[in-house]
């Protein structure tokens, strides 16, 4: 397991949209592709994605449904909404820009004399 | 919209909502066991571990609920609940408030109730802010009063100097006679009005005419007027009515016409006869009322004038 970094505050419901843009997934499901895909680089507190599923599903970016999952338990599915889908590309968007411009900060010459 | 959609939901599938997140809580942990069981971890630790990590299900449920809007309905509620224990501690005050409470709220209705009848609801007659009713005025020491009820020579002052009003006089009131007509007899209420009283009032009647002045004097012809709903219930609406006779108290009286039916009685009555106003007799005492109409083209400052 690689060195664990804190998911930045107003990233998470962008990671929970992408994680779920990739197809249906039930909470737990979502905080392991997370992991996956981060490489376990990024921890998810467990007890705060659930506020933020139900915030997403109360704002009608993603739907939940009941179905059954891989060992025949019962389990609520969350997928993309379309207005989900316009949602995370405006935040994917907003979040390029703020790297693009931290970089350019970091990557600041002190200036010749 | 979905937000509102939502909120509504959960507020009304209450106990759905909060058994689902508790199944879907309770799924999450049971995943994340097994998840660790098949690492290695024993099954109990595993299980205490994935209850740990996942941390108060108790605080992440508070937050879902906030999440979807459910915070101030559930404060509400609470406070609600709060303040029936304190009023049920304490009947006497809890007595004397909701009674203070019904008592302003029962004399407001009421006074509510004349306003709008008297003041807020116009008169149901053509062009009511051209109507107005006579009064004496009397004023004594430190006392005032105003009276409608008046007498003959009042009428006659009135009727002979008032060029600017058109005004009409009637009995303040009904009685109650016998009626017969086409073998039917009933008891109704009979209100006594002098000649251009409907006229007065801006009524035309639905068919025949209102009394003449040669009806409205002493010794006139015995003429009666009906309302539209003793001539619908007694002559079934019959339009051929206008001329015929009538039983009064046992004396003969033609029908002159029939009043329209949004017609409203200023006192409740079936029928209408002459007044024929006087000096003498009734009319000695204050057995009379005015009404008058400001004629068209006129105003009420050279009615008052």
């Amino acid at each position: 397991m690689g060195k664990q970094v804190d998911i930045l505050q107003g990233t998470l419901d962008m990671l929970i949209l992408k994680a779920v843009s990739l197809g249906p997934l039930h909470g737990y499901g979502i905080l392991l592709r997370i992991q996956q895909i981060s490489k376990d680089a990024l921890q998810i507190p467990q007890g705060s994605l659930y506020p933020a599923l139900y915030r997403l599903e109360h704002r009608g970016w993603i739907a939940a449904e009941w179905g059954e999952s891989e060992n025949k338990r019962k389990a609520k599915y969350y997928r993309l909404t379309a207005v989900g889908r316009k949602q995370l590309k405006s935040e994917r968007k907003e979040w390029k820009r703020l790297a693009v411009a931290i970089a350019d900060v970091l990557a600041a010459e002190p200036e010749e004399a | 919209m979905a937000r509102m959609h939502s909120w509504w939901r959960a507020l009304t599938r209450r106990s759905r909502l909060e058994d689902e997140m508790v199944s879907e809580m309770d799924g999450h942990i049971e995943r994340y066991a097994a998840d660790l069981e098949a690492r290695g971890m024993e099954s109990g630790e595993a299980r205490r571990v994935a209850r740990l990590e996942f941390g108060s299900m108790g605080a992440a449920a508070e937050e879902c609920r906030e999440a979807v809007g459910l915070r101030w309905p559930d404060e509400l509620a609470r406070d609600l609940r709060y303040a029936v224990r304190v009023l049920r501690k304490s009947p006497a005050f809890t007595a004397a408030a909701v009674a203070t409470l019904a008592l302003c709220i029962g004399a407001n209705t009421v006074i509510f109730s004349v306003v709008d009848a008297v003041l807020l609801r116009p008169l149901p007659y053509p062009q009511p802010e051209r109507l107005f009713s006579v009064a004496r005025h009397f004023q004594g020491k430190g006392s005032e009063a105003y009276q409608t009820n008046l007498w003959g020579s009042v009428w006659e002052a009135v009727r002979d100097n008032a060029a600017y009003v058109d005004a009409a006089v009637f009995s303040d009131g009904s009685m109650g006679v016998n009626f017969a007509a086409g073998g039917r007899v009933e008891y109704v209420k009979q209100q006594r009005v002098s000649a251009g009283f409907f006229r007065v009032l801006g009524i035309t009647p639905l068919i025949g005419r209102e009394f003449s002045a040669d009806e409205d004097r002493q010794g006139g012809p015995a003429v009666v007027v009906l309302s539209y709903a003793l001539w619908k219930r007694l002559f079934r609406a019959d339009p051929s009515i206008v001329g015929q006779a009538v039983m009064l108290r046992g004396e003969p009286h033609t029908i002159l016409g029939v009043l329209p039916a949004e017609f409203q009685s200023i006192v409740p009555a079936d029928l209408w006869t002459p007044l024929r106003p006087s000096r003498s007799g009734e009319g000695a005492g204050s057995n009379y009322a005015v009404v008058a109409r400001l004629r068209s083209g006129t105003t009420w400052a050279q009615a008052n004038g």
